[in-house]
C-alpha cells in the first residue's frame, strides 16, 4: 500500500487534495485554491461590480467550500462542486446587495486566432459576435448560465450538469433550448 | 436517419465531437437550417471573451493567504480567539459609538442597525469574563483603514437565542424562511417547511427550497406547500416550469406537471418530456396533458 506521502509526490488529484485537507493539511487546500482560483473568479466576476469585489467574493467562496468540504462525496467532479458553490454565492451576493447587477456591458470580443478573411468579413464577424454577446445577456438565467459554462468556460457537460444540479441529459436539453432561444432572440432583433 | 441517430449526432455536434462528415450529414438535411444556425452560434460563442482581466498572481496569492489565515484563526481554541478579538471588539464599539454621535438624528432604519451594533459593543466592553463566555461569536472579518484613526469593519456576529413565539409571529416566519434556504441540517429544513407560515417571504423561500435544496424530500415538501399556498401566481408557475426543465426526480416532475397551467406549458416542453425520460408515469401524464391541449 502506498504511503500518503508517496501518493502525493506526483501531481495530486483533486480527491487527494480534498482528503489531505480534511485530514488537516492546509497546504493541500492552498493547492486546490491555486488550481481553481481563476475559474471561480471568472464565474463570479459577472455578479460583482468590479474586479476587487469579485476577488473578495472568490475568497468567501473558498472559505465556504472549506467549511463544506466534508459534504463533497466524490460522485461528481470537485470542479463542478466548487463551481456550483461559486454560482450560488454569486447569485446570493448580487441579491443581498439589493440591486440587479448589469452584466458586463463592455464584453470584449476577442478572436482566438487571426482569420484569413477580407477586412469587411472581419468587421461583420466582429459585429456578429457583439450581437450574440448582447443576446446572451438577455437570456433567462439558467439558459445563460448553461451556455456560459459550456461554451465560454469550456466546462464539460458533466460539469455543467453538476453546477446546474441536474442529469447530463437534462443539461444537454437546457443547453439546446438555450441555444434555440438565443437564435430566436437574434432573429427577432434583426 | 433514426431519431436516436439524429439525437446522438446533435449531441456530438454541440459537444465538439462530430467529425466533419457527421456534421455535414446532419446539417445538410432538409429540416436542419436551424441546426446550421445553431452550429454557427456555437462557433461564435467560442470566440466571445468576457474581457475582464483577472487579478495578478500576487493578488491571488495574497487572497489565498488571507483565506488560510481565516481558517487557521477559526481553528484556534475559543479562549484564544476571544482574547485576540477583544481589541477588535473595542474598535467596533468605538466605531459604533462614533457613528451614533456623528449621525445624531438617524432615520428609523439606521437607528435599528445602531441598536444591534450598540448591543454588540456593550457586550465587548463589559469587564473581564472567562474565555468562552463571550455572548457573541465573530467571524468572516474584513477590515480596512477608513482614515482619521478609524477602521471600517465587516464582520459576521452570531449568538444563540431561545425563543417561544406564536406560530404566525413575523420573527418566526423570518427565521423559518431563512433556515429553509441556509440551514445545513436536513431535519431543521424539513421542520421549517412543515411549520412555515404564509406570506411573500415564506413563499420565496419555499420556491427556492423546491428548486435548490439538495434533498429531494425537502424539495417535494416545499413544492407541495407552495402549490397549496399560491398555485396560480406567475412566480409559482415559473418555479414549476424551472422544475420541469431541470429537476431529476420523477416525483417532483409529476407534481410540477400536475400543477402547471397550460399557458406555461409549451408544446415544446411537453414533447421534450416525452423523449427525455423512460419513466412510465411521467410519459403517461405528459401524454394526457398533450392530448388535452388544443394545439
Amino acid at each position: 500500500m502506498e504511503r500518503a506521502g508517496t501518493a502525493l509526490a506526483m501531481e495530486p488529484t483533486d480527491e487527494q487534495l480534498v482528503a489531505a485537507t480534511l485530514a488537516g493539511d492546509l497546504t493541500a487546500f492552498d493547492a486546490l485554491m491555486e488550481r481553481y482560483e481563476r475559474l471561480v473568479f471568472s464565474l463570479v466576476v459577472s455578479f460583482a461590480t468590479d474586479s476587487d469585489e469579485a476577488l473578495d467574493l472568490t475568497q468567501e467562496i473558498f472559505l465556504k467550500a472549506y467549511r463544506r468540504l466534508a459534504t463533497f462525496d466524490g460522485r461528481g467532479s470537485f470542479k463542478g462542486w466548487l463551481a456550483r458553490i461559486a454560482i450560488h454565492e454569486g447569485i446570493n451576493s448580487a441579491k443581498s446587495a439589493g440591486r440587479r447587477r448589469a452584466r458586463h456591458e463592455a464584453w470584449h470580443v476577442v478572436r482566438e486566432a487571426p482569420r484569413p478573411a477580407a477586412q469587411d468579413d472581419r468587421l461583420l464577424a466582429r459585429e456578429r459576435e457583439r450581437q450574440v454577446a448582447a443576446a446572451l445577456r438577455a437570456l433567462a438565467p439558467r439558459h445563460r448560465l448553461a451556455i456560459e459554462l459550456r461554451y465560454l468556460k469550456e466546462m464539460s457537460i458533466r460539469e455543467v450538469a453538476s453546477v446546474l444540479e441536474c442529469s447530463e441529459g437534462v443539461a444537454r436539453n437546457i443547453l439546446f433550448r438555450g441555444l434555440r432561444k438565443l437564435r430566436q432572440q437574434l432573429a427577432e432583433a434583426s | 436517419m433514426t431519431r436516436i441517430d439524429h439525437d446522438a449526432l446533435v449531441d456530438a455536434l454541440f459537444e465538439g465531437r462530430a467529425t466533419p462528415e457527421e456534421a455535414a450529414r446532419l446539417l445538410g438535411g432538409t429540416a436542419d437550417d436551424e441546426l446550421a444556425e445553431l452550429a454557427e452560434l456555437v462557433e461564435t460563442l467560442a470566440r466571445i471573451d468576457p474581457g475582464v482581466a483577472p487579478p495578478s498572481a500576487e493578488r491571488f496569492r495574497a487572497a489565498r493567504r488571507s483565506v488560510i489565515a481565516t481558517i487557521e484563526e477559526s481553528r484556534r481554541p475559543r479562549g484564544g480567539r476571544a482574547a485576540r478579538w477583544l481589541p477588535l471588539a473595542a474598535a467596533l464599539a468605538a466605531f459604533a459609538v462614533g457613528l451614533a454621535v456623528g449621525r445624531g438624528g438617524a432615520a428609523p432604519e439606521a437607528a435599528a442597525e445602531l441598536t444591534f451594533a450598540d448591543l454588540v459593543a456593550r457586550s465587548a466592553g463589559a469587564g473581564d469574563r472567562a474565555a468562552g463566555d463571550a455572548p457573541f461569536r465573530y467571524s468572516n472579518l474584513r477590515l480596512r483603514d477608513a482614515g482619521d484613526g478609524a477602521l471600517a469593519l465587516t464582520v459576521d456576529v452570531e449568538t444563540r437565542l431561545d425563543l417561544v413565539r406564536p406560530k404566525d409571529d413575523l420573527l418566526v416566519s423570518d427565521i423559518l424562511a431563512s433556515s429553509l434556504v441556509h440551514d445545513e441540517s436536513l431535519g431543521a429544513r424539513l421542520k421549517a417547511v412543515r411549520h412555515a407560515g404564509t406570506g411573500p417571504r415564506v413563499r420565496r423561500a419555499l420556491a427556492t427550497a423546491a428548486r435548490e435544496d439538495p434533498d429531494v424530500s425537502v424539495r417535494l415538501k416545499a413544492l407541495e406547500r407552495l402549490i397549496e399556498q399560491d398555485p396560480a401566481s406567475a412566480a409559482t408557475q415559473e418555479t414549476l416550469l424551472a422544475i420541469l426543465e431541470t429537476e431529476e426526480s420523477v416525483a417532483m416532475r409529476l407534481a410540477a406537471l400536475d400543477a402547471i397551467e397550460d399557458d406555461y406549458l409549451g408544446a415544446e416542453l411537453l414533447e421534450s418530456l416525452d423523449t427525455e425520460n423512460d419513466e412510465g408515469a411521467l410519459l403517461r401524464r405528459a401524454t394526457q396533458r398533450l392530448s388535452g391541449r388544443s394545439l
